[in-house]
C-alpha cells in the first residue's frame, strides 16, 4: 500500500529514532533531494543521503521524534516537530549530565511514485553547542591568520595554544567530523602550531643537540620526529624536525615556548645560528582524499612525496612548505606557507579544491589521535615524563654525542623507567577529559590518564594512562573521573592499526 | 482571521517596518518565538519590543513564501527572507520555516524557525532578549 505523505514522515522519524538504516533507505527515492537550508547542506541521490543519514544516526543516541502539526497537500506534508537525543563520544558535562542535541523543526517532505523525493529540514544543531564568543579569549592570544575561515565554517570553541586561538570544535557531532577525516579529506586551521626556526651554517649540528634523536645526517627535504628534553631528561615537546631549505631547520612544535629555550641555549654557545619563530602558519590537509584534493593546486609533484618528506613549492601559487606528515595518524599532509600575507587566499583556494571530495573544516580530531596513539606535546608535560616513560625510546639516540638531557637519559636507561605509558579500556560513557584523571592500580599504585575518548572505531571508551612500570598488560585498574569510579583494563597501544 | 492570514501580517510587519496591524491581531498571551535563536516573547509588550529590535538590524526585508499548508487553526509554510543587514552592511538570504495559530481571540502563536547567526546579527545572544 502505498504512504501518504505524512505517513512516509512519520515512518521515516521512527526509523530514525530506531537506528533503523534499511527502514529509512527504503523510504527515499534513487534521485531524493534532503536538505538541510538553515545549515546550508543538501545531498543529492540515494547513496550521498544515505551516506549522511547513516553518519547522523551513528552520532546520536537515544533520540525520539515528535510530531505535531502535519499539513498534508496531494503529494506534500509540512510539520513541526521535536527532536531529542544524546551525542555520541562528546562526553558529558561536568554534572555528568549528557552533551545532547535537543530542537524543535519543521519539515517539508514530498513524495513520487510512492518514494521520499524530497525532505528539507528546517533545524540546526548549533543550539547545542557553546554559543559563538562563550570562551573569553584575552587578547594576549593572538587570531590564527585562518581566524575569518574557521569562524565561517562554524567554529565554536577554541584553545589558546601557543598564544595562538586553535579552532577545536565546529557545530557538528563528533562523529560526523570523525567520517569526514576516514572516509573523506579535512582541513584543520592551525596556524597555532609554531616553527622554531635555527639558521645558519650550524644549523643542523645545533638542532643535533637540541633534540634526543641523531638528526645530524637529516637530508634537505626529509623530516623527524622527536623530542627535546630538559637538563633532567623531561619532555619538554615533541617536534616534528623539518630541513626545508640547506641552512634551515625547523621544529614544528606543540604548545611550548620553544624558540625562547632554543635562544637561550644558543646564546654564547658557539653555535653560529639564528633562532626566531617565523610567521609561519600552517594548515593540516588529511584524510584519505587528500592527495586528489592537492594535486591540482600543488606546483611539487605531490603524489611522490614520502611519508616524513617535505618539499618547497606553490599552493595556489603561493609560496610553501609541504610536508607529508599531520596529527591523524594516517593520510595526510602539512602546508607551511612561508608568510601569512595570503593567508585567507590560501585557505579558500583549498576550499575550493576540496569541495569535489567533500572537504570539511573541522579541528584536529581527538577520537582517532587516541585510536591511532598521536599524542600531543599536552600528553607528555605537566608530569615529569621522560621518553622512556613515554614508550618513545626509539627516538632518542644516547649514542650520537652532546645533547640535552643526555646524561639524565642515560641514567634512567640503566635504572629503567619508572613509569610507563599504556591504553585503558574503560568502562562506561566519559565525562569530558579538562584535566588528567588519576588511577590507582591493583597495587594500590597512582598514574594518570592522560587522554580518554569514545573509540568509534572500537564503540567503547579509551584512554592513554601514564602508569607504574609494574603494571601488566591485562591487569585493571580504577580511574577516578569526576563522576566517580570505573574500572579499566589496560592493554597495548596503539588501539586501531592502520 | 485564517493562519494564513496571520502569516501574510507577519511577513507584511517585517516588510513595512511597521508590526502595528500585527500587534493588533494578537491574542492576549500570544506567543512569538525563533526556536533555533531561543528567542521568545509572550504578549503584546514583549513581542512589540522584540520586532522593534529586528527591524532595527535591518534597513530593507522581504519574506517570500515558497509553499503553504493550512488547516483550520495553524498554518506552515517555507521561505526565505532577504534582508539589508545594518551592522554588516551586507545583503543577507536566510531560508525560514513558520507556522502560525489563530484562535477565537487572534493569533497564538508564531514560530519563525530561521538561523541569522551565519550573518552575525544573533551572534552574541538572542536578538529578542528580554526588554525590560
Amino acid at each position: 500500500m502505498t504512504m501518504t505523505p505524512t505517513q512516509a514522515l512519520r515512518a521515516y522519524c521512527d526509523a530514525f529514532a530506531a537506528g533503523n538504516i534499511a527502514a529509512i533507505a527504503d523510504l527515499f527515492a534513487p534521485d531524493a533531494v534532503v536538505d538541510l537550508p538553515l545549515v546550508g547542506d543538501r545531498m543529492s541521490g540515494h547513496a550521498e543521503v544515505m551516506h549522511e543519514v547513516e553518519s547522523a544516526v551513528r552520532g546520536l543516541k537515544d533520540i525520539r521524534v515528535e510530531i505535531g502539526h502535519a499539513l498534508e497537500g496531494d503529494n506534500d506534508v509540512i510539520a513541526e516537530g521535536a527532536f531529542w537525543s544524546e551525542l555520541v563520544g562528546a562526553g558529558t558535562k561536568v554534572d555528568g549530565t549528557p552533551e545532547r542535541a535537543d530542537f524543535r523543526f519543521v519539515a517539508v517532505l514530498e513524495m513520487k511514485d510512492g518514494k521520499i523525493s524530497r525532505l528539507s529540514e528546517y533545524l540546526d544543531t548549533k543550539p547545542v553547542k557553546p554559543w559563538e564568543r562563550q570562551r573569553i579569549i584575552p587578547t594576549s592570544v593572538r587570531r590564527s591568520p585562518y581566524w575569518d575561515g574557521s569562524i565561517a565554517a562554524g567554529a565554536v570553541e577554541f584553545m589558546a595554544y601557543n598564544r595562538t586561538t586553535f579552532p577545536m570544535i565546529y557545530s557538528r557531532t563528533p562523529y560526523e567530523d570523525y567520517v569526514a577525516l576516514t572516509e573523506r579529506v579535512t582541513m584543520w586551521d592551525v596556524g597555532c602550531e609554531r616553527q622554531a626556526q635555527i639558521k645558519g651554517p650550524d644549523a643542523l649540528a645545533f638542532a643535533n643537540y637540541l633534540v634526543a634523536r641523531d638528526i645530524s645526517r637529516l637530508a634537505v627535504g626529509a623530516c623527524r620526529y622527536s623530542f627535546v628534553c630538559d637538563p633532567e631528561g623531561r619532555i619538554l615537546c615533541d617536534p616534528v624536525i623539518l630541513r626545508p631549505w640547506e641552512d634551515t631547520i625547523w621544529l614544528s612544535h606543540g604548545d611550548v615556548d620553544l624558540h625562547l629555550w632554543a635562544r637561550g641555549l644558543a646564546t654564547n654557545s658557539g653555535y653560529d645560528v639564528e633562532i626566531c619563530e617565523p610567521d609561519v602558519a600552517p594548515l593540516q590537509i588529511q584524510g584519505p582524499l587528500c592527495v586528489e584534493m592537492l594535486r591540482p593546486i600543488v606546483e611539487g609533484p605531490v603524489d611522490d612525496l614520502k611519508f616524513y618528506r617535505c618539499m618547497v613549492t606553490k599552493v595556489a601559487g603561493i609560496e610553501a612548505v609541504v610536508s607529508r606528515t599531520g596529527w591523524s595518524g594516517a593520510l595526510g599532509f602539512e602546508i607551511y606557507p612561508t608568510s601569512s600575507a595570503r593567508a585567507m587566499e590560501l585557505w579558500n583556494a583549498l576550499l575550493e579544491a576540496g569541495k569535489p571530495h567533500g572537504l570539511v573544516v573541522t579541528g584536529p580530531n581527538v577520537h582517532r589521535a587516541v585510536e591511532k596513539n598521536v599524542t600531543d606535546t599536552a600528553y607528555f608535560t605537566n608530569s615529569d615524563m621522560n621518553p622512556f616513560e613515554a614508550g618513545g625510546e626509539r627516538l632518542v639516540d644516547l649514542d650520537k654525542g652532546d645533547f640535552v638531557g643526555r646524561e639524565a637519559l642515560l641514567n634512567i636507561r640503566e635504572e629503567g623507567a619508572k613509569r610507563q605509558t599504556v591504553g585503558l579500556f574503560i568502562e562506561g560513557d566519559l565525562p569530558r577529559l579538562e584535566w588528567f584523571w588519576p588511577l590507582t592500580d591493583a597495587a594500590g599504585r597512582q598514574g594518570t590518564v592522560r587522554w580518554a575518548m569514545h573509540s568509534f572505531a572500537l564503540d567503547r571508551s579509551v584512554g592513554i594512562a601514564l602508569v607504574d612500570a609494574a603494571v601488566k598488560i591485562g591487569d585493571t585498574v580504577e580511574v577516578h573521573h569526576p563522576l566517580g569510579t570505573v574500572k579499566a583494563e589496560v592493554t597495548t597501544l596503539p588501539f586501531v592499526e592502520d | 482571521m485564517t493562519p494564513q492570514d496571520a502569516i501574510a501580517l507577519h511577513n507584511a510587519a517585517y516588510e513595512s517596518r511597521d508590526a502595528g496591524p500585527l500587534l493588533d491581531a494578537l491574542a492576549p498571551g500570544c506567543l512569538y518565538e525563533m526556536p533555533l535563536l531561543r528567542s521568545r516573547m509572550v504578549g503584546r509588550r514583549e513581542i512589540a519590543e522584540g520586532l522593534r529590535l529586528a527591524f532595527a538590524a535591518t534597513s530593507r526585508c522581504t519574506l517570500e513564501i515558497s509553499r503553504t499548508r493550512q488547516s483550520g487553526e495553524a498554518a506552515l509554510a517555507e521561505g526565505v527572507m532577504t534582508a539589508d543587514l545594518v551592522r554588516e552592511r551586507t545583503s543577507a538570504t536566510l531560508p525560514f520555516a513558520i507556522v502560525a495559530e489563530v484562535g477565537a481571540s487572534g493569533i497564538t502563536r508564531i514560530s519563525l524557525y530561521l538561523d541569522a547567526r551565519p550573518y552575525r546579527l544573533w551572534a552574541d545572544g538572542p536578538v529578542m532578549a528580554m526588554a525590560g
